[in-house]
């Protein structure tokens, strides 16, 4: 029985800047940066969850043909490329440290039928959904 | 099992409980106790305590043990003695380490390297024993499957079942 998600891809077009960018203004830590070869194995994730890493894959691998490479990096600069939902504590607070920080949004906090939301962009144009947790009672 | 509930997991209160998280990474080769991991984050030792497993599903002291088993692994897959591992990682019983090895991992430390160093056939890999299987393979980094049938042979787990 699988139990868990461990890991998830995120392509990213730098992989210098997007460890800049999810750890000074995502506030995330790095969990992994190592090289073998010209291959760069990063990865980072929340301090409040541990157990998840988000693995920032380069458009390029070494066994990268030219032509995957250019599909994906057409592909996560048009905003094909979704990261994921990512939930905060207080979703107003968290777009404004963000917007201060230089993050983009397309779309600010609005409600939906789920709860608030609002949608920004990684440094590369990766689409992220911010959302609020649920209040615990 | 701790009581979840009632903890308000608030900007304050989770900033407490990742700064002692912190503490623990940055500390875990020195004594921490759950007292003073409790006054460094300014709340009572029973609040911290359920708001740290709120928040990480473990007690301090399981995430800390789990830190140095992980620092632990990473020490002896790059060929450090077992003894300086102990020792590294903050031990000062090699008999207590060993047995605390041996629970979380299923096999003592002495066993667990000779698995890890013979998936590892260049010291300069020793990350790649760390990175998914599915990722050295799909980058052309597969060096696993060769170092396999180079190293000491291991036991066949495809078809294992747990007991």
């Amino acid at each position: 029985m699988i139990v868990k998600l461990t890991h998830a891809t995120v392509y990213v077009l730098d992989q210098d800047r997007a460890r800049a960018f999810y750890t000074d203004k995502l506030g995330f830590e790095v969990r992994d940066d190592a090289r073998m070869g010209d291959f760069r194995w990063l990865t980072v994730g929340p301090k409040t969850q541990p157990d998840v890493r988000i693995i920032l894959m380069p458009v390029r691998g070494p066994a990268t043909s030219a032509e995957a490479t250019a599909a994906l990096r057409a592909a996560v600069e048009s905003g094909a490329l979704g990261g994921g939902v990512l939930e905060c504590e207080d979703i107003h607070s968290t777009y404004e440290d963000l917007r201060a920080r230089g993050v983009e949004f397309p779309s600010p906090p609005k409600q939906m039928p789920y709860g608030l939301a609002a949608v920004f962009k990684d440094d590369s144009g990766n689409y992220f959904s911010l959302s609020e947790v649920e209040r615990r009672k | 099992m701790i009581a979840a509930q009632h903890i308000s997991l608030s900007r304050s209160n989770l900033r407490r409980a990742v700064r002692a998280r912190d503490l623990i990474h940055a500390s875990y080769q020195s004594t921490l106790t759950l007292d003073g991991m409790a006054r460094e984050a300014g709340l009572s030792r029973y609040f911290f305590l359920r708001l740290f497993s709120a928040v990480y599903g473990a007690t301090p002291h399981d995430y800390l043990t789990g830190v140095r088993v992980d620092v632990a692994k990473r020490a002896l897959a790059a060929g450090a003695s077992v003894t300086e591992t102990c020792l590294e990682v903050g031990f000062s019983s090699l008999g207590s380490f060993s047995s605390l090895f041996a629970r979380r991992t299923g096999l003592s430390p002495r066993d667990w390297q000779r698995r890890a160093r013979c998936t590892i056939p260049v010291p300069r890999l020793v990350q790649s024993a760390f990175v998914p299987a599915c990722f050295l393979l799909f980058h052309g980094l597969g060096n696993f499957g060769e170092a396999q049938r180079a190293g000491p042979a291991l036991p066949d787990v495809s078809t294992r079942r747990r007991q």
